[in-house]
């Protein structure tokens, strides 16, 4: 009895009812101004690219199919023959690299201000959640081009998970590999793959990231935007409308040079060409397949250590990633400084010199 | 007869003629890119097989086409292997394939020969650049991002410019419209409220 009065306290807590009106939620709601200020607009930043890639994605839709013989030409007339289709691609594939950057950033940042303390635990946790659907989408839409270094980077991630197996105790073992046939729809990638892997990217994780976003953005107008410094300057700009102006003048400038890169670069040629070729299941894996920068952080480690190490590594900063606002909450903003730091330098490190690293420590 | 006389010679050349692995060493020496032989050929794995665009699928009007291109060893003879991708087909039209075989000993020279205005996909790279660096002269997307920049940008400063003034006027309409709500919001609020 006393557990539930306490789950409702707790949630009476973080969902005041009492403010949903447009003079708390809106009018009377204010922004702090001090040196930290350009972190609040981390997560509106992270809406944008989102919003661009909803709508590029659904442009893609129309043209898009889903089937091992047809996604990879289905893709090639995107890029060749449909009027704007490049650009259209362009935009979608390199937001997608932008979100995942905003959303670290955005999870450092709410780190070292303290943003995640009470009443501001669900923010948090949604939050983290939001970061793994993002991860899904990555992971989820990286196959569906079904060129070479989709299929084979997908395969390689996948083999990670049935590596756990070698470490579970007894009836577990199984465990892997039959959530590998889950998600592969049979004994290797193919088509159930490419038709599991597109439901889940354009309904299952758009339709789950969109509640979530609701439940973090609800959040948010509840609970306002915390001070973030020690020493408030005890300035504050009005959240509607200047907040939100500023921040529409954010997303004008992110958005205009996204346009910018997105018809000036083609985003795969950061590929070499032959990893582009459409994927020959009788073929060779060819050299050079990598999953997305944004999962170097993990893989560069494990062509490293052994993969034990990763395991325990994932599962301790998972859980310390959900705990956080439990685990933190007397921690000083310097000593989340302070840590927010190693973990940016080593994700900074570890992908973009993850690479010559690996090469060097192997003796190549 | 006539048909066979393309069978024989393909049958008769020396099958090493075909594909030129001493060009894919030196770009990964030269740009540490693992190129394959969809640089300049049809199919991705080279001349030999049975696949598309390898001899073993060629037929009829395909062997003469082979033929002929096998026929063109000095430059300026345009042909259409159906074995080569256009690049291929450009390198004999402007090389010759005796000087492409030569090529094999000193490639970087053989590249050098090409003239500078050569870029088939328009993606403001000569394709001897391309070359070099084991990009796709045939695919405008496939190049040194670096190299396709100012290119690009100068091919489309008209829609970059049309959408940095779309950016701005509907930012400008938005900024008002919500300036406009703020304003109204405290108008009513004020009528709304008792006098004091």
């Amino acid at each position: 009895m006393r557990l539930w009065t306490g789950v409702a306290a707790f949630l009476r807590e973080r969902f005041p009812l009492e403010k949903m009106n447009l003079h708390d939620m809106v009018e009377k709601k204010t922004v702090p101004i001090h040196k930290l200020r350009w972190a609040y607009f981390l997560g509106g930043l992270t809406l944008l690219f989102f919003s661009i890639l909803a709508v590029t994605g659904l442009i893609m839709l129309f043209y898009y199919e889903p089937t091992v013989s047809g996604a990879y030409d289905s893709v090639r007339y995107i890029s060749h023959q449909v009027p704007g289709g490049s650009v259209i691609r362009n935009l979608h594939a390199w937001s997608s690299s932008c979100m995942i950057a905003c959303v670290f950033l955005h999870l450092f940042t709410v780190f070292f201000m303290k943003a995640f303390v009470k009443p501001r635990e669900i923010t948090w946790l949604s939050g983290v959640i939001l970061l793994f659907i993002t991860f899904g989408f990555g992971f989820t839409g990286y196959l569906l081009p079904w060129h070479q270094v989709a299929v084979n980077a997908t395969k390689v991630g996948l083999q990670s998970i049935g590596a756990i197996q070698d470490y579970l105790p007894g009836n577990f073992k199984d465990l892997p590999g039959q959530l590998i046939h889950v998600i592969q729809g049979g004994d290797s990638v193919g088509q159930a793959t490419l038709s599991r892997f597109f439901v889940l990217h354009v309904v299952v994780l758009p339709v789950s990231i969109l509640t979530l976003l609701g439940l973090h953005l609800l959040q948010i107008q509840f609970h306002g935007m915390s001070q973030g410094v020690d020493r408030p300057t005890g300035k504050s700009e009005a959240f509607f409308p200047d907040f939100i102006v500023n921040d529409l003048r954010v997303w004008a400038v992110f958005f205009v040079v996204m346009f910018i890169i997105a018809l000036c670069i083609p985003f795969e040629s950061l590929f070499g060409y032959p990893l582009l070729a459409p994927f020959d299941a009788l073929g060779s894996t060819p050299d050079g397949i990598k999953p997305e920068w944004y999962f170097f952080f993990a893989y560069y480690p494990m062509e490293l250590v052994p993969f034990w190490v990763i395991l325990v590594a994932t599962t301790v900063v998972g859980a310390v990633l959900f705990f956080t606002p439990w685990i933190f909450a007397n921690t000083s903003r310097r000593t989340l400084r302070f840590l927010a730091f190693f973990a940016f330098l080593y994700l900074v490190v570890v992908t973009v010199f993850g690479e010559p690293i690996t090469l060097l420590i192997k003796g190549h | 007869m006539m048909r066979l006389i393309p069978l024989l010679a393909l049958l008769l050349l020396p099958a090493r003629l075909s594909a030129y692995p001493e060009f894919q060493q030196f770009i990964l020496t030269n740009s540490g890119t693992k190129v394959d032989c969809a640089l300049c050929h049809a199919n991705a794995d080279g001349p030999e097989g049975l696949k598309e665009g390898q001899l073993g699928a060629l037929k009829g009007e395909e062997l003469e086409r082979l033929a002929t291109s096998r026929r063109a060893i000095a430059p300026g003879q345009k042909v259409h292997s159906p074995i080569l991708n256009p690049f291929g087909n450009e390198l004999i039209l402007r090389l010759g394939r005796s000087a492409l075989a030569e090529g094999r000993k000193n490639p970087a020279a053989m590249i050098d020969a090409l003239p500078e205005d050569l870029d088939l996909d328009r993606d403001g790279i000569p394709d001897k650049t391309e070359l070099r660096e084991g990009t796709l002269p045939t695919d405008e997307e496939s190049g040194r991002f670096w190299r396709l920049f100012p290119h690009r940008f100068k091919q489309n400063l008209f829609h970059i410019g049309m959408g940095v003034l779309a950016t701005f006027f509907l930012l400008y309409g938005l900024e008002n419209l919500l300036k406009a709500f703020k304003s109204r919001y405290r108008l009513q609020h004020r009528r709304s409220s008792p006098p004091q």
